[in-house]
């Protein structure tokens, strides 16, 4: 319980009062002389019994008036869980919106969405706090939205939900950049969230860094999470996996792949036919999906692009995917587009011919008859002469990129081309890209370093580990994991360099990394500390981890080629979308929020369908146990709330009001003289 | 009779009073002739009986019809009235003094029981006499019948003055043997002792054929208690002090009232005690004659 007048609690000691009079009334006796004193002798010595309780009672019922009436003056709360808030209140409160998809769910009987009923009950509860100023932060906007007035967030056109995933570090390092630079006293930061681990990316970096920042301030920060991930319901979602235009038997195709996915709630899963809505050029059909358990995937389902006054629809074009309307309408649209595969051209920037070769096997063999492979060999000198545009892959086996060609290779990962490094023959000391190789170690083969089973060449080492779910090495689609461990490797070149290890031949020595970049965004550079060279590995020899890994990092970055792209909302820059326009989608979104919102965007002659992150569907929540890791040693509370238009804090006064009268007609009734019998004089 | 002049005696009253003739409810041993009943055979119009004459018995008695009836010899006697002994037993002792706000004190009260009953014994002839009693026998003027005498014992109740301890039953106990021949013993006291010890008293007193009448004095608010904040009582006959929160003790000490006068009640019922219980505040003039008159209708009784 709490108290928005707090001070007036310091009147507490007033309970008193009742007892004090009590005494002192005691002390002011009157002396009578007396003659029947032996009727008080007698009196005296007899059992006191209920008449003693009822002076007890009487006293009590006074002390309890007293404290009534006190604590009814000092506004008390019934808040629950949420501690001491009310008379640590400030003036200014910090709010971070979830407005992820998942947040749209609606709950029934209220017909109102998790986010509407989050912001309801959150301005209820800071208008009765008393609340003067509300800073909003959400995953859409760079700079807090300010109100003047809690119960203005409710109508606020910019707090509706969108398409983004939420990332609640990040708006915790802005929010503690707020606090900092407003100098702020104590502060109520309100998390707002329905507890997906898509949005609280709990093995995320930064929550260390922010968890140091917010304890290392000198003001009291207490943080309220409300959590709305409770009261979940059966809920339905589709996403597109890939969409292609192929060459079938009936001429141009579409190949489309979704999953559909259901999260349960508290129910249990029953098995469900669901139609599938698919709608390509205007042209609607119906799959039917049956849904046994928690996903359902369909791969390759055709669609004929037959158009015969359209060309140009053959070659390029939009469409949907949609799912009858359940509790979440945020979550049951998906867009894609399609264009004729445009050429995956790859640049290899070496003058080792043997390197060369092997690459070029890799580069040019297309996985798809539908796809062109074009590789072309320059030296890093002729880097200006390249139209990068056309540029998916580049392949650098050099001596790392100084000057113009680093430029130019920056500008290149910028804009989503990938770049796989290998070692230099004689490295020098040029540190590029985050990359630094110091030198090159030969391996032998030593148990430590490879698998007993080795089959080939005993004398070889072997790849220790690799992760089977990253994108390069990752197991192929029905599964089956690549034959990394196959691959002999005689000399490594070490490095210095940050990133994730995808394969090692030991803790110390990296065989494959990515490069991480500054924030969260995907760097498009790869390192692999040996070359395909027979005289360091058997990369050539054994091509198909070569040639699989080269080839999805090819795709990686063609997907910067072309007239349409598939994004996803929030990882795309925003340059994207000027000057863009509508295509489909929600077409209450303003035009400078196109990029928050799925949908299917024309900017010039590129066209983006828009989707919301994978992970928004999978209904992953945050454990507990983990919660209260991030957060760690920070103020902090978690309060469960439903869906309702209720003040998550309630001034309970009224309760306080009656039990003072009650106390008081208690008093009375136990004051009340007894109807005495008369003592009957003859 | 003699001028009354004093406070404690209204002439009105005993004017009305004199209309109804005190009575014992008991045959007295008086020293002349009254007009109450004596246990002895007299010369009064009454016819008593017939008895067998004896040698030595006065002729002029003979009942010579008798004889001519039954050819024997009768003697015809009389009943005998006498006149009574009556004794006013006071309480003098200090919760005597004890009267409510605006109410007459006991011994004021007991006063006025006490002359109005010698008054009335002395006028038709009786002998009065007055014993004040505390820790023991402050005053004792034996029954005389004298007019002067009346004006010693107005004298006696007017100068008394409440003070000391009860020990009413040691003293009720030695009157019941000093008093001599049968007498009416009136007493006039608010009996705040032990109803049992009274009991004993009471007893004693008609086993020496007394006529026991008690006049038990309580003031109203000794029978209500009706204190409201917290008082400190004083023992008005010398014991210790009692704080007392009255809300807390006033159930109980209407308890232990109770109880005292039922027992007293009965105790007076059993020994044949002529009870009359009287409220201070209630006038004198009612209890008299409630207890005058009550003795009239048991005339006739030896």
């Amino acid at each position: 319980m709490n108290f928005i007048q707090p001070w007036i609690l310091l009147a507490l000691p007033l309970i008193a009062v009742p007892i004090i009079i009590h005494l002192v009334n005691q002390r002011r006796f009157q002396t009578v002389p007396w003659a029947a004193m032996m009727f008080l002798m007698q009196a005296s010595r007899m059992s006191s019994g209920y008449t003693k309780l009822r002076q007890w009672l009487i006293l009590l019922m006074r002390a309890l008036a007293v404290a009534c009436l006190i604590f009814f003056t000092s506004r008390p709360l019934a808040s629950g869980l949420i501690g001491l808030l009310g008379s640590r209140s400030s003036e200014v409160a910090i709010v971070l919106l979830d407005r992820s998809p998942s947040m749209q769910e609606t709950q029934a009987g209220t017909g109102m969405s998790k986010l509407q009923a989050a912001l309801l009950q959150l301005s209820n509860t800071l208008k009765t706090l008393g609340v003067q100023r509300v800073a909003v932060f959400d995953s859409a906007h760079e700079k807090p939205i300010e109100f003047e007035s809690a119960a203005s967030m409710n109508s606020d056109p910019s707090l509706v939900g969108n398409g983004m995933t939420s990332d609640i570090p990040g708006m915790l390092e802005r929010a503690l950049l707020y606090i900092k630079n407003n100098r702020a006293g104590n502060v109520n930061v309100w998390i707002c969230s329905d507890m997906r681990e898509s949005d609280w990316r709990s093995r995320d970096g930064r929550w260390a860094a922010d968890r140091e920042g917010f304890i290392g301030l000198p003001q009291e920060i207490r943080f309220q999470v409300l959590d709305l991930g409770a009261a979940s319901n059966e809920n339905r979602s589709i996403r597109v996996v890939t969409a292609k235009r192929v060459k079938g038997t009936q001429g141009v195709e579409l190949s489309l792949s979704f999953k559909i996915e259901r999260t349960l709630g508290s129910t249990a899963p029953t098995a469900l036919q669901i139609p599938v809505e698919v709608e390509v050029g205007g042209a609607r059909s119906v799959v039917n999906v049956d849904l046994q358990s928690e996903s359902a995937e369909v791969n390759d389902y055709r669609i004929a692009l037959s158009s015969e006054n359209d060309n140009a629809s053959l070659d390029k074009g939009w469409g949907l995917v949609r799912i009858p309307g359940d509790t979440n309408s945020a979550d049951n649209t998906s867009y894609f587009v399609y264009e004729k595969p445009p050429a995956r051209r790859t640049v290899i920037v070496s003058d080792n011919p043997r390197v060369i070769e092997a690459i070029e096997l890799c580069t040019n063999i297309s996985p798809e008859l539908a796809i062109e492979c074009e590789t072309e060999t320059v030296a890093s000198s002729q880097l200006d002469s390249i139209d990068w545009n056309t540029v998916a892959l580049v392949v650098w086996h050099e001596q790392l990129p100084e000057g113009r060609s680093l430029e130019l290779l920056t500008q290149f990962i910028a804009e989503g081309g990938q770049v796989l490094l290998f070692p230099p023959e004689t490295p020098n000391d040029t540190k590029a890209l985050g990359v630094q190789w110091t030198g090159w170690q030969s391996l032998d083969a030593n148990p430590i370093l490879g698998p007993e089973n080795a089959e080939t060449d005993p004398t070889l080492a072997r790849v220790k580990q690799w992760r089977n779910d990253s994108e390069l090495l990752g197991n192929t689609l029905n599964g089956a994991p690549l034959p990394v461990g196959q691959l002999g490797i005689k000399r490594i070149c070490k490095l210095q360099a940050e990133g994730t290890v995808l394969a090692a031949m030991s803790d110390e020595l990296p065989l494959l990394m990515r490069i991480d970049a500054a924030g969260s965004a995907k760097n498009g550079v790869y390192v692999c500390t040996t070359t395909p060279s027979l005289r360091d590995s058997t990369f050539a020899s054994d091509g198909i981890v070569m040639y699989i890994a080269i080839q999805r990092v090819l795709a990686a970055g063609s997907a910067r080629i072309g007239s349409t792209r598939m994004v996803t909302v929030g990882q795309s820059a925003g340059a994207l979308f000027e000057n863009a326009t509508q295509t489909a989608g929600d077409t209450n979104v303003l035009s400078n929020q196109f990029s928050q919102h799925p949908g299917v965007y024309r900017s010039d002659e590129l066209l983006i369908a828009q989707n919301r992150l994978g992970e928004e569907d999978s209904g992953k929540l945050v454990p507990a146990e983990t919660l209260s890791s991030l957060f760690g040693a920070l103020n902090w509370s978690r309060i469960e709330v439903g869906a309702s238009a209720r003040s998550l804090v309630q001034e309970i006064w009224r309760w306080f009001l009656i039990s003072m009268l009650v106390a008081m007609v208690v008093e009375a009734i136990l004051c009340m003289p007894k109807r005495r019998q008369a003592v009957v004089v003859r | 009779m003699l001028p009354i002049t004093r406070s404690f005696l209204d002439p009105q009253i005993l004017s009305r009073l004199s209309a109804v003739p005190l009575m014992s409810r008991h045959a007295m041993q008086g020293n002349i002739s009254g007009r109450h009943s004596s246990p002895h055979r007299g010369s009064s119009v009454e016819f008593a009986e017939y008895r067998k004459y004896v040698p030595g018995d006065d002729l002029r008695r003979l009942d010579w019809r008798a004889f001519g009836r039954t050819d024997r010899y009768y003697v015809k006697e009389f009943e005998a009235d006498t006149n009574l002994r009556c004794c006013v037993v006071v309480d003098t002792s200090g919760s005597m003094a004890y009267a409510s706000k605006g109410q007459t004190t006991k011994i004021e009260y007991a006063r006025q029981i006490a002359a109005s009953m010698a008054y009335l014994a002395a006028q038709q002839g009786d002998a009065v006499g007055l014993t004040c009693v505390a820790e023991k026998i402050v005053q004792n003027i034996p029954p005389r019948r004298s007019a002067a005498h009346l004006k010693v014992i107005l004298d006696t109740l007017e100068n008394a003055k409440p003070a000391g301890d009860t020990q009413l039953p040691a003293i009720l106990n030695e009157l019941a043997e000093t008093v001599r021949q049968r007498a009416l013993v009136i007493i006039i006291s608010d009996f705040f002792v032990d109803p049992a010890v009274l009991k004993g008293c009471f007893e004693h007193l008609r086993f020496r054929k007394h006529d026991v009448a008690a006049f038990h004095l309580l003031d109203s608010l000794e029978m209500e208690f009706a204190f409201t904040r917290p008082v400190r009582f004083t023992d008005m006959e010398g014991g210790p002090p009692l704080f007392v929160e009255p809300t807390e003790i006033v159930d109980r000490y209407h308890r232990a009232l109770k109880t005292y006068l039922t027992d007293l009640q009965r105790i007076v019922l059993e020994t044949a005690v002529d009870y009359h219980r009287v409220i201070t505040s209630e006038g004198y003039e009612h209890p008299m004659m409630r207890f005058l008159v009550g003795r009239t209708r048991g005339r006739g009784v030896r």
